[in-house]
């Protein structure tokens, strides 16, 4: 009876050793397809070595409000609006299972819109005036290199550093102009920047984890600042640190909704040599919902970023549609 | 009689386990039912939570006479957000009530105004702002039980209460003056209306539901009725040493009636998504404010949008809405191109 008992004990044990090395062998041979597959929640944190991933990124926004310097969200209170609609076109490859190489090439479309009503009553003369002004076309290009630093494992996240630069392909200065209030808008900043990236991310199914810190260096450059300017000036944007975290969750095996708190801060700006020290730099806290949709090697994503409390900027929310499908 | 009683105790775990099942299943069922054989009301025991927020942007306005003005190019676009909250619950397989209450906020901009004279400048901006809850909407409906495949129907009654802000606030106007070399000023007028209606209103409404295969046909319709006068606010104002100075004059009014109705198609190529397209149709007439004696009639407002989205059931609980709206045409209305996202959460209360 004991040996019996004893036997049975071994058999068990054998039993479910056997199936956890089962386990063990199945995880790790997942299809290079299941792994194409993969949603934005439960894919590592950089592309597996020989996958490409294509897709557009559009976003959309208007300017109908604005943080001012002590933080209150206005109306502009002239007849002014303004939108823009921004299209990208993206690549990603992976280098190795832990080095990725991004490509991000833009094209912008924006619309400036402005009306007065002039009445002058002693030249008995009323001037109704509306500008349009519009500019499209490639803006500034970028290059990311990604890393994983540290891979996840069942108790560590992935640690991943990024570096990337933007070069300032797109049109620098207004251009076509006929008078002050009739020219092309710009559609690139005019100079060239880098930026550092850290990013934590650890997955603990159906939810994933992120922070991430980001620095971005202008490197200056020169640039019509206004229509009516005879001569470049140069300039250097302040530098801008971002933060944050998001929590993602799977709805089900292919749906994932993911939250993402941020906060950006910029330097002081520099023109002519001089740094602005007298403007409020641009800093704030947002957050951004995002729906994203993984149909076999399709993403298809949804995501509003809608601007919390900020100073010195726009006060207005940006929708952003992406489609991705990895080869 | 040990063994009696433990086989008891089994058939009574087994029946407890698959009643529970049951239910789940059962539910389960219900909470992913394929929108085309969606009842038009909830189910007994269902309790449905919607929200949803939508931006419009207005770039035209269609005017008394039905042309369309171009607010773009006046730099007056008007750019709206809306968040709708929403609760139904089926109180009886064929009985629902429901409670809707939105929140809404807008900035109208008119042409900003220079007057130029040899000694001075004046520069005028005038903003209208829209903003708080509207009010609180009670509804019940009855869906007729008629249990047919084919065709589903339902009643609504409604009745609004006015429970959200009136009154507009005070005007925040404001005159800055520089002078230098010559004289600048700037006159920023700002009003702030509030989105209550201030008076009890009731209305009837009825919806249908048509189905073939994996299409549908689905419409709406209701109208919305004052029940008395009201009394309201509006601040009078003048400008006195360079400063505003206001008064509240109260005035009677009607509030308008209102009449909405909409007809869609759908297509349900599986079970948990299903895409639709439309027209809507918003009209408000027959109000009426009273100003120094004098009887004034609001004017009629009329819309009509092409609206077209989907549906995603994203987990057994939750879907998703999305829905385009684009403007054809309309009077003394603006004409808003929205992007309608909502989520619904449903569940069933009891066993």
């Amino acid at each position: 009876m004991t040996k019996q008992i004893k036997y049975s004990f071994i058999l068990i044990i054998l039993y479910f050793g056997l199936e956890i090395n089962a386990l063990g062998q199945t995880e790790s041979q997942i299809i290079p397809t299941e792994k194409k597959q993969l949603t934005i929640v439960t894919e590592p944190a950089s592309l597996y070595k020989g996958f490409f991933r294509a897709g557009v990124i559009g976003s959309y926004f208007v300017v109908d409000k604005y943080f001012d310097e002590d933080g209150n969200r206005n109306y502009f209170p002239e007849s002014t609006w303004a939108r823009s609609w921004s299209m990208y076109l993206m690549a990603q490859y992976g280098i190795t299972d832990r080095l990725q190489f991004d490509l991000m090439l833009p094209y912008q479309n924006e619309a400036w819109y402005y009306s007065q009503l002039i009445i002058a009553p002693g030249l008995d003369t009323d001037l109704d005036q509306s500008w349009n002004l519009r500019g499209n076309g490639l803006s500034d290009m970028s290059m990311y290199l990604r890393y994983q630093l540290l891979q996840e494992n069942e108790t560590f996240p992935s640690i991943t550093g990024e570096i990337g630069i933007t070069l300032p392909t797109g049109r620098k200065n207004p251009t076509d102009i006929k008078d002050d209030y009739d020219y092309k808008l710009p559609t690139g900043t005019g100079e060239a920047s880098t930026n550092f990236r850290l990013l934590a991310r650890k997955i603990m199914y159906p939810y994933s984890f992120k922070f991430y810190v980001d620095y971005t260096y202008s490197m200056g450059g020169t640039k019509l600042f206004n229509s009516y300017d005879t001569e470049e000036l140069s300039f250097k944007s302040g530098s801008r640190i971002d933060f944050g975290g998001s929590v993602d969750i799977l709805l089900n095996e292919w749906i994932a909704f993911t939250n993402e708190l941020s906060y950006f801060s910029y330097g002081k700006d520099e023109i002519d040599e001089v740094i602005q020290e007298d403007i409020t730099s641009p800093s704030g806290f947002s957050y951004e919902g995002r729906l994203v949709f993984q149909i076999k090697q399709f993403r298809i994503g949804e995501a509003i970023r809608v601007p919390l409390k900020a100073k010195n900027t726009g006060a207005d929310p940006l929708y952003v549609m992406i489609i991705q499908y990895v080869f | 009689m040990i063994n009696s009683l433990i086989r008891f105790w089994w058939i009574s775990l087994m029946l407890v386990f698959s009643w529970n099942v049951y239910s789940q299943g059962d539910k389960y069922t219900l909470l992913t039912e394929p929108f085309i054989e969606r009842p038009v009301s909830m189910h007994k025991g269902q309790l449905q939570f919607n929200s949803a927020y939508q931006i419009s942007i207005s770039g035209g306005y269609f005017e008394d006479n039905l042309e369309k003005t171009n607010l773009q190019e006046d730099g007056a676009a008007v750019i709206g957000h809306k968040s709708f909250l929403n609760l139904n619950y089926g109180l009886f397989e064929y009985l629902e009530l429901g409670a809707e209450m939105n929140y809404f906020k807008q900035g109208i901009r008119n042409t900003t105004l220079y007057y130029l004279d040899i000694y001075e400048t004046v520069t005028i901006t005038e903003l209208t702002e829209n903003k708080g809850f509207e009010d609180l909407i009670l509804s019940g409906t009855f869906r007729l039980p008629n249990n047919w495949k084919v065709f589903d129907m339902a009643l609504s009654a409604y009745y609004l209460l006015p429970v959200s802000k009136d009154v507009p606030d005070k005007p925040e106007h404001s005159i800055e003056s520089i002078v230098n070399e010559s004289q600048y000023t700037i006159i920023s007028l700002k009003e702030t209306i509030r989105n209550g209606q201030g008076v009890p209103s009731y209305g009837l409404g009825s919806e249908f539901k048509l189905r073939f295969s994996n299409f549908a046909i689905s419409g709406a319709g209701s109208f919305m009725v004052p029940t008395k006068e009201g009394l309201n606010l509006y601040w009078d104002q003048e400008i006195v040493d360079e400063e505003f100075i206001y008064e509240e004059i109260e005035y009677s009014f009607m509030p308008m009636s209102r009449l909405n109705a909409n007809l869609n198609i759908h297509y349900q190529p599986n079970g948990w998504f299903h895409l639709f397209g439309g027209l809507n149709m918003i009209s408000r007439r027959n109000g009426w404010f009273e100003r120094k004696e004098l009887k004034y009639a609001y004017p009629e407002v009329m819309f009509y949008d092409f609206t077209t989205g989907f549906e995603i059931q994203i987990a057994p609980r939750i879907r998703m809405i999305e829905i385009m709206k684009f403007p054809l045409g309309g009077q003394n209305s603006y004409s808003s191109f929205s992007i309608f996202t909502g989520v619904s959460f449903n569940l069933f209360t009891g066993k």
